[in-house]
């Protein structure tokens, strides 16, 4: 496990359900300013409120939060969100690709898409994270996050006001960590 | 049971279905592609890639991936601000010409919200609409006015985000599972069985709608396109994407951005 944290990332990928937005506020305001790494969120969100959600974590976070256009590059030491009503998908080339194909796991953005490409373009390359939830997307995704050995972190449940989504990850494979919100900012920091 | 394509089968089928349907699926987003592709697979029970090609080359299967392919919108007034941008600012900047083109339409819930818009600001008569729509089922779905009930409720809010004057219902009568549109507001709409690079309207253009299209090229199939329609429309045309789209750097000098938030250009 120790291995895993020495190797270049190409990014950090996070999931959780609109309830996550606390959590994902406390991760970002302290994280290290100068951290290097992209962060790509994919958190559930209402489909027609196109604004505040973005404008509410820039406001925390100490990294500039960027809601992206299809086709835009990811670049270290930002964080990328899931715009209302795409699904966003990583390319090999580190590309972010957006879609309005079907709705998934009742969710678009869906969690389980970003965590796929994701999983499938940078391989072990990448930390996984899911965060408390109320549904079961995004268990696969890191699901396949793991098989590809990319090094994955879920909420410990007890940390969370909805347990459904670290519980559907936990059934299906073992994490390399199960951390606290405050657990997974260090471990960010630590990268 | 169903296999999904390998990346081998992806670039084989793409090269076939390229001479084809003479269009350039080898730049289709890749990712796209594969999934795609997959849900074809599953659709259509293919058990064998060379079956599916044989099945290409013979124009058997065309008609059903023409259906299946394009990703169709599923939501009346998508984006209900980007629909009131069009009805306030573009309607009343387009004067006499009232020419729209869809140049990739999948679904009827784009064009019925353009058909309910004009409408609403009794410009139904005087319009012309012209949607490039490869499938055949896809274009008798469409002349029969129906969508489905399923989204209705979603239908019915970005319809109350508009703010107009009519009510839904005014557009709409229900019928079983469906909802099924006034035929009076399909009466000047033209359907162009080719994709648009083979073929476009025959008269010139005033709006172009290609909004969520362009999400499935790659890079370079985007210029493509966006050189390719520069040069069918004229000087001052309104083309409008998605409003998570933009026109690539290398083509950046052809448009020239009319609405930031909605990504509305206008043809230079």
């Amino acid at each position: 496990m120790q291995q895993n944290t020495a190797v270049k990332y190409k990014a950090i990928v996070m999931g959780g359900s609109a309830g996550s937005f606390s959590v994902v506020s406390k991760i970002l305001s302290n994280i290290n300013p100068d951290f290097k790494y992209p962060i790509v969120i994919c958190m559930h969100r209402l489909k027609h409120i196109r604004s505040g959600l973005v404008e509410g974590l820039r406001l925390k976070s100490n990294l500039p939060v960027i809601e992206p256009f299809d086709k835009e590059n990811i670049e270290g030491g930002k964080v990328y969100l899931a715009p209302s009503n795409y699904h966003m998908f990583i390319e090999i080339d580190a590309t972010i690709s957006l879609s309005t194909e079907e709705v998934y796991n009742h969710s678009r953005p869906s969690i389980d898409h970003t965590f796929m490409s994701a999983a499938t373009s940078f391989r072990e390359k990448m930390v996984g994270i899911i965060l408390t939830g109320a549904n079961k997307d995004g268990a696969m995704g890191m699901r396949e996050v793991h098989v590809r050995n990319g090094y994955t972190i879920i909420q410990d449940p007890a940390t969370c006001d909805v347990q459904t989504m670290p519980n559907a990850s936990l059934q299906l494979f073992k994490p390399n960590k199960l951390l606290s919100p405050q657990g997974i900012t260090d471990f960010l920091n630590s990268l | 049971m169903a296999i999904g394509p390998t990346i081998n089968d992806i670039k084989e089928i793409t090269a076939a279905l390229s001479l084809k349907l003479k269009l350039d699926y080898t730049n289709y987003a890749f990712s796209f592609l594969r999934r795609r592709l997959a849900l074809i697979y599953c659709t259509l029970k293919i058990k064998k890639t060379e079956t599916f090609l044989e099945d290409i080359q013979t124009g058997k299967v065309t008609q059903d991936f023409c259906y299946f392919f394009p990703v169709a919108e599923d939501e009346l007034f998508r984006d209900p601000s980007f629909w009131r941008s069009l009805r306030t600012k573009i309607l009343p900047a387009l004067g006499d010409n009232l020419s729209f083109w869809f140049p990739e339409l999948v679904s009827a819930e784009e064009l019925y919200s353009l058909l309910i818009i004009l409408e609403e600001e009794k410009l139904t008569h005087k319009a012309k609409i012209f949607c490039n729509i490869q499938s055949c089922q896809r274009i008798e779905e469409l002349k029969q006015g129906k969508i489905s009930l399923k989204n209705i409720e979603i239908h019915k809010s970005n319809f109350k985000r508009l703010e107009l004057h009519s009510k839904f219902e005014d557009f709409f009568t229900e019928d079983n599972a469906y909802a099924v549109i006034d035929e009076g507001l399909m009466q000047n709409v033209a359907f162009l069985n080719d994709n648009y690079f083979n073929c476009i309207p025959n008269q010139q253009i005033a709006c172009t709608l290609f909004r969520n299209r362009m999400l499935y090229y790659n890079g370079k199939m985007q210029c493509q396109s966006e050189k390719y329609l520069h040069q069918c429309l004229g000087k001052g045309v309104f083309m409008v994407l998605g409003i998570k789209e933009q026109i690539s750097k290398e083509n950046e000098l052809l448009f020239e951005l009319f609405d930031n938030s909605e990504q509305i250009y206008q043809v230079l």
